[in-house]
């Protein structure tokens, strides 16, 4: 059976404007952290065979910019509801197993995070003819 | 995913599972708050607890069993540091004119991030915190959340406060900070020297918060101890802090410590000295107390700490109960007394004396002492005098101070002892 590759996409609420005023968003304290990063740790650790490392991550901290037509913005922190916070490629059979890995991803269980999985094709999918 | 280390060679065997040391997030995230507001000045505290916070947030995610980081310490100080001066960045982008970032600031993500400096620079923030223009508590609450990592709503929960309390006191705190004048942001450890008196008080007072008896949430009052004994330890391997009072009030946290577990019994209600089982006593942690009492010695300096560190040292040393040399116990709360005079000093004399040469000698001390009015609602003035009278053979006053005692104690723990006093009392009559 050949494998797929998928795109996880992860996204959390932006963080607070400033320590304290963190109404409906999500300001675990560094116990917390600590758990949730063994949480992580176990889910890469269970799924080792399909996540696949990425070589780079997202610059943390920003450099980010949203560019719209004729406007260029500081980044989503403002406008958007959710931050993209990073992403993994995922090899797995399919769409189903990718979801199962994704439904059992830490970030499902932080107030606000989710993942969003994508299926990647190669250029050949956009060359074939379709009806053929 | 990769941290700051390159990505495993692909079959490589997976190496064993990563595991952290039990509060290393908090840890770490006291020693990131040290590091960056010592560079960029303790009036930008919460920029640099937010900088901390989001480096913190990217390990969770980052780091994993497989691939992590070589160096943890400066993997996370280089992104909290980004993360800094993009804020930084984006405060300036918002004034009308913009001052240009200096170019010492581009180069920090290369700076070596040693584990000596960063100990100076956790110690250094323990002085700024005790600052003695701030009220005491707000100086512990300022440690709690900077340096030792605990959330506004684990410092509540610790402290038996409100969080909207605890949140309060941290904001004022931090007002405070920011109104010192510029030359004075960035103060040298040296500079805050003469505080050492201040912060030998701020970490007894925290290790008495997680050592005050009696409360439930055992646990995690124990980590107020530990953040305490930690602190001090740091405290005295630096020549700003390697006094004789300091190596006195470790003393006191390890002896007290080494009694932990001893003083509860299987309800978890307290026991008194008597009661404990003594072979419960942790005997390294007591070893460890008197290596520091030992310490405390050299110099002519005799602070309280030296004298609360040996009453303990010799309940930590005595055999029995009945075997604990009293008159030593007995001259050192008078010495205690002498240094910082109390009733609450006296009282535990009168204890001790009470042992030594029968409940009459104890009663005599207390009957003699100029009662102040804030003592009247103190359970343990009734408490004691109940006790003594009781073993002086005058149960009617006996247990008229019991009763006393048992409407004013404040936990659970404290009313079953001494509703079994005054029982015994009604079965002695």
């Amino acid at each position: 059976m050949s494998t797929t590759k998928f795109l996880f996409l992860y996204r959390t609420l932006p963080e607070a404007p400033q320590a304290g005023m963190a109404l409906g968003t999500f300001q675990p304290s560094p116990q917390q952290m600590q758990e949730m990063w063994a949480q992580w740790s176990a889910w890469k650790a269970k799924f080792k065979d399909a996540i696949l490392e990425n070589e780079e991550n997202m610059k943390p901290g920003g450099g980010a910019a949203v560019c719209k037509a004729g406007a260029v913005s500081d980044g989503p922190y403002i406008e958007s509801k959710e931050v993209l916070g990073g992403y993994t490629f995922i090899q797995a059979d399919s769409l189903a197993q990718a979801i199962e890995i994704a439904r059992e991803c830490p970030i499902t269980r932080q107030p606000g995070g989710s993942v969003e999985v994508r299926e990647l094709v190669g250029r050949e999918y956009f060359q074939r003819k379709s009806g053929a | 995913m990769t941290g700051g280390s390159a990505p495993a060679a692909g079959g490589a065997p997976h190496p064993a599972p990563l595991e952290l040391p039990d509060h290393y997030f908090r840890h770490e995230f006291g020693r990131l708050v040290s590091v960056l507001s010592r560079r960029y000045g303790s009036q930008r505290i919460e920029l640099c607890e937010d900088a901390a916070q989001a480096a913190l947030l990217r390990a969770v995610q980052l780091w994993s069993a497989s691939s992590q980081p070589d160096d943890r310490g400066a993997w996370l100080y280089r992104v909290a540091n980004n993360h800094l001066l993009d804020a930084l960045r984006r405060e300036r982008r918002n004034e009308p004119y913009p001052a240009e970032l200096e170019p010492a600031d581009a180069s920090a993500a290369d700076e070596v991030y040693l584990e000596s400096e960063v100990k100076d620079d956790v110690l250094r923030l323990l002085f700024v915190c005790a600052d003695p223009a701030l009220p005491a508590e707000s100086q512990l609450v300022l440690a709690l959340k900077t340096l030792c990592g605990f959330s506004t709503q684990e410092i509540a929960s610790r402290l038996f406060q409100s969080e909207e309390a605890v949140h309060k006191r941290l904001q004022r705190a931090r007002a405070k900070l920011r109104e010192q004048p510029p030359e004075l942001e960035t103060p040298q450890l040296e500079q805050l020297a003469d505080r050492l008196p201040s912060v030998l008080h701020a970490l007894y007072l925290l290790f008495n918060e997680g050592y005050s008896s009696g409360q439930p949430d055992q646990p995690i009052r124990r980590e107020l101890c530990e953040e305490a004994i930690r602190l001090g330890l740091l405290l005295i391997t630096h020549p700003v802090g390697d006094a004789p009072q300091a190596d006195a009030l470790l003393s006191l946290m390890y002896l007290h410590a080494a009694r932990f577990d001893a003083r509860l019994d299987v309800a978890g209600g307290l026991l008194t000295l008597e009661e404990q089982d003594r072979s419960r006593w942790d005997q390294q942690l007591i070893q460890l107390g008197v290596h520091y009492l030992q310490r405390a010695a050299r110099g002519e300096h005799f602070s309280r700490y030296h004298a609360e560190a040996s009453i303990a040292a010799e309940h930590c040393l005595a055999p029995s109960y009945a075997q604990t040399r009293w008159a030593e116990i007995t001259r050192s709360y008078e010495l205690l007394d002498r240094i910082a005079a109390s009733p609450l000093n006296t009282l535990n004399r009168a204890i001790a004396l009470a042992e030594w040469q029968g409940a009459r000698a104890g009663l005599a001390l207390l009957e003699a002492l100029e009662r102040p009015s804030w003592l009247h609602g103190y359970y343990l003035w009734d408490a004691t005098l109940g006790e003594l009278h009781r073993r002086n053979g005058d149960l009617p006053r006996a247990s008229t101070h019991l009763r006393r005692a048992l409407t004013l104690a404040p936990t659970h723990a404290e009313r079953a002892l001494l509703e079994q006093r005054l029982k015994a009392c009604r079965e002695g009559s």
